[in-house]
């Protein structure tokens, strides 16, 4: 039976790329089509990708290099507006500023009055700043560590060789120096630490420096003498510990400053070392959330494992 | 004394964030689904607890985060807006990964899939402080915490397409928010304030300051292009149909049906209460959002209709769905504001359906993607092609159904009087060529799926087995529930207009 006009019309309208209509396509014709998860992306246009490549990709600079360009002048004739660095009456040194300053000893305890501002009055970002770390870490982890899709049997025996040749091979000097030096630099670390409510330095600062060494450490003694102190429970427990310690610290000191309840950590003399109420704590866990981090980092990196 | 219940949103930030860790631990990915789901469902009942307060009441509240008010600490604000966003938010990730959970299985190494929830847990903390944040850089910081979960979502499914998806997604979203903060910190700079209650008087000084239009502008702009470039707002939109149409199930329906909306939803802050609509408007901002608003609910609908990959073509659908939400943000009007609010909701559960419904049609097709081996696929799983009949003519825009209900508020907040005359013409225009290109391309998937075909047949001419896939009880529920909630959303459409536009009022 004939099918009528407006029937088939509407069939082919239904159908889009069907196979049955006059003109069939490729993949059809084609006994193995193009797997959807090799094929090349596609991103844009193809009308744009086609017409040339050259011609059209020095188009594209040019057009990134115009947008640049209109961004730049925009951003310096907005410049001008801006008030001068440091003036007195500029609009950031206000009330919120003066408290900060004034009062921030007092109500907070850390000689550091920049620690004042990031552990205690705006905590909750420093909080969500070690949760993005925390998160760099696990993103890091989640791309790199070792697994069957990105990592063949032939990296894997590469990689032992290359360690087994490091074995053999040792620099003496590094490896010397860094035995004097290690336990100096991982006390200056803590020392920046434990010393972040008092003087310069802090979590972040002494974190790194520890970070740094136990990186020193790797490159002088090799991977395996680090992993004999530092595997993948222990850096699984201190990092989680140290999250989990500022997270109940930040969390009782919110609780109880917005439904008004006494806060019970003492906030101890201003300028001993144990003073400030949590910073100190904080300083600590956020220290080893940073070495934790920077470490992970830079072996995932090299070696797709701790 | 403060109410109990204004606890409730730092709890849920908190419970997320803190899940999210507490995951590390979990090395069993079925043990850490289960965390994030009671995480998931525990946020709901809280979020759902503050937006039952806030709008019987009426009210909205501040919750200082710690002993400091602002301007010196960090504040959350909550209000019914804020709550209601924040449940559904929950709500489309529990159904999300309720209907994902196979292809995730999948998709994703045994040995990472912890890690993979760890990402929605911190993804769930990070939309939970972007609309309860009362602060700008506390926006500022989750909007990072967003960027790396939304591009570790797309990543985890481990194939080279994802990974070239993720990258060019984490440079656009870098730049987004770098110039985001390029605006915060130039607004910081002429104010010397960080909080919102203490912006607005400051801002609406400078507005008396003629000297000052100029840097204003600047600096709004710049905040309003950060957050679209993330948002995916036409002509920033170019990473979207590659990071939705590659990575698993469950993240194109979280990517799409939640993380855009996150960063849309501080930029509705930051016009109401930072600025004024008004305001905005004056500046000339509001026009160009509107403007490429439109640009996008079309172009996203010219390349969906080109498109013959099922997951692709719903993620150029996204760019053209996303356009609706800024033509109404860009009328600057509270109307339009309801109406950009209510297409967040509708596009939060209409599109996590598609996608996830989608799913289960490319299963039941041996995992083919083009549309064309796609087609009888509803007969296979049946759950499936129902939510994708619901989602598509949602979206086509039939009445009873959530999209009808969006056109016709935009439409309506377009009419009203103080808009000018080239902006109604222009919106009107925009949804009506819209709703026809949208038509255009569902309408046909929508009659393959349901296309009974004797012996449905691969590229390789292999029958698929009418009942080889159970989509399995989870699959069914989520899609039912998100179904069910599309025609409600279709049918109370004007008691839940009013409660919306009541929460703009309290912005």
């Amino acid at each position: 039976m004939k099918k009528p006009l407006w029937y088939e019309k509407l069939e082919r309208w239904v159908e889009g790329d069907s196979p049955a209509l006059p003109e069939p396509l490729a993949h059809v014709e084609n006994p193995e089509p193009v797997k959807e998860e090799e094929a090349p992306v596609q991103h844009g246009p193809s009308l744009l990708r086609s017409a040339g490549g050259t011609a059209m990709n020095r188009l594209t600079t040019a057009f990134g290099i115009l947008c640049c360009a209109i961004f730049a002048l925009l951003m310096l004739t907005t410049v001008a507006y801006l008030p001068r660095f440091g003036d007195a009456d500029n609009a950031p040194e206000n009330e919120t500023s003066r408290r900060y300053i004034e009062q921030g000893l007092e109500e907070v305890g850390a000689t550091n009055l920049v620690t004042n501002i990031i552990l205690v009055y705006r905590g909750f970002d420093t909080y969500g700043e070690s949760c993005v770390l925390f998160l760099g870490a696990t993103a890091v982890i989640m791309l790199l560590e070792a697994d069957r899709k990105n990592t063949s049997q032939k990296d894997r025996l590469a990689l032992r060789r290359s360690d087994a040749l490091d074995e053999e091979e040792r620099n003496q000097i590094l490896g010397h120096i860094t035995t004097v030096l290690m336990p100096v630099i991982f006390l200056y670390g803590l020392y920046i630490l434990c010393n972040g409510h008092l003087s310069p330095g802090g979590g972040f600062a002494g974190g790194s420096i520890l970070g740094g060494a136990l990186i020193l450490c790797e490159n002088a003694f090799g991977a395996r003498r680090v992993q004999s102190f530092f595997n993948h429970k222990v850096y699984h427990i201190i990092k989680v510990g140290a999250l989990i310690l500022y997270a109940v610290l930040i969390c009782y000191t919110i609780y109880v400053g917005a439904n008004g309840l006494p806060n019970l950590i003492p906030l101890g003399t201003p300028g001993s070392i144990l003073s400030a109420g949590i910073i100190l704590p904080i300083n600590v866990a956020v220290g080893l959330e940073v070495a934790c981090t920077m470490y992970a980092f830079y072996t995932y990196f090299g070696r797709g494992d701790l | 004394m403060r109410m109990f219940y204004e606890n409730f949103p730092f709890f849920c930030v908190f419970l997320a964030l803190l899940s999210g860790i507490l995951t590390t631990l979990v090395r069993d990915g079925k043990k850490a689904r289960a965390v994030t789901l009671a995480m998931l469902l525990c946020a709901a009942v809280l979020n759902g607890a503050v937006f039952l307060e806030t709008s019987l009441r009426n009210v909205n509240f501040t919750y200082a985060m710690g002993a400091f008010p602002a301007p010196w600490g960090n504040e959350l604000r909550a209000g019914p807006v804020e709550s209601m966003l924040c449940t559904v938010f929950c709500l489309v990730m529990l159904f999300s990964l309720m209907g994902g959970g196979k292809d995730l299985e999948e998709d994703i190494l045994p040995e990472k899939q912890n890690l993979y929830y760890i990402m929605m847990d911190l993804l769930a903390a990070s939309l939970f402080a972007l609309s309860y944040t009362n602060d700008m850089f506390t926006g500022y910081v989750f909007i990072e915490i967003n960027t790396i979960a939304a591009c570790s979502i797309v990543m985890a499914r481990d194939c080279g397409q994802t990974i070239l998806a993720t990258i060019r997604y984490l440079i656009m979203s870098l730049v987004g928010s770098g110039v985001f903060l390029f605006g915060v910190s130039m607004l910081y700079t002429i104010t010397g304030h960080l909080l919102m209650p203490s912006l607005y008087p400051a801002v609406t000084a400078l507005f008396d300051n003629d000297s000052l239009h100029y840097p204003l502008a600047v600096l709004s702009g710049m905040m309003c292009v950060g957050l679209a470039v993330k948002s995916a707002l036409f002509p920033f939109h170019t990473w979207l149909p590659t990071a939705h149409g590659s990575a698993t199930t469950a993240s194109s329906a979280v990517l799409s049906g939640v993380v855009l909306k996150g960063y849309i939803i501080l930029l509705i802050k930051i016009m109401c209460r930072v600025f004024t609509p008004e305001e905005i408007g004056s500046l000339g901002v509001g026009s160009v959002l509107f403007v490429l608003g439109a640009c996008a609910m079309i172009y996203g609908s010219v390349w969906a209709v080109r498109e013959t990959h099922a997951k692709r073509m719903i993620a150029y659908s996204s760019v053209a769905q996303v356009g609706y939400i800024y033509l109404g943000l860009g009328l600057c009007t509270p109307a339009g504001i309801t109406a950009a609010i209510f297409q967040i909701v509708a596009h939060a559960f209409t599109k996590p359906l598609l996608f996830i419904a989608t799913g289960g049609l490319i299963r039941a097709s041996g995992h083919q993607k083009k549309l064309y081996y796609l087609r009888g696929a509803a007969w296979r799983n049946v759950a499936a092609g129902l939510g994708f009949t619901v989602g598509g003519l949602s979206m086509v825009g039939l009445p009873l159904l959530a999209g009808f209900v969006t056109k016709l508020v935009l439409g309506q907040a377009a009419l009203a009087e103080e808009i000018p005359q080239w902006q109604m013409i222009t919106a009107l225009a925009a949804i009506a060529v819209s709703s026809l290109l949208n038509a255009w391309y569902y309408l046909p998937v929508i009659l393959q799926i349901w296309k009974k075909e004797p012996e449905p047949r691969g590229p390789e001419g292999e029958v698929y087995d009418e009942h080889k896939e159970n989509p399995g009880l989870s699959f069914r529920t989520a899609v039912l529930c998100m179904s069910i909630v599309v025609v409600l959303l279709g049918c109370l459409a004007r008691p839940f207009v009013q409660l919306i536009a009541r929460g703009v009022a309290l912005l």
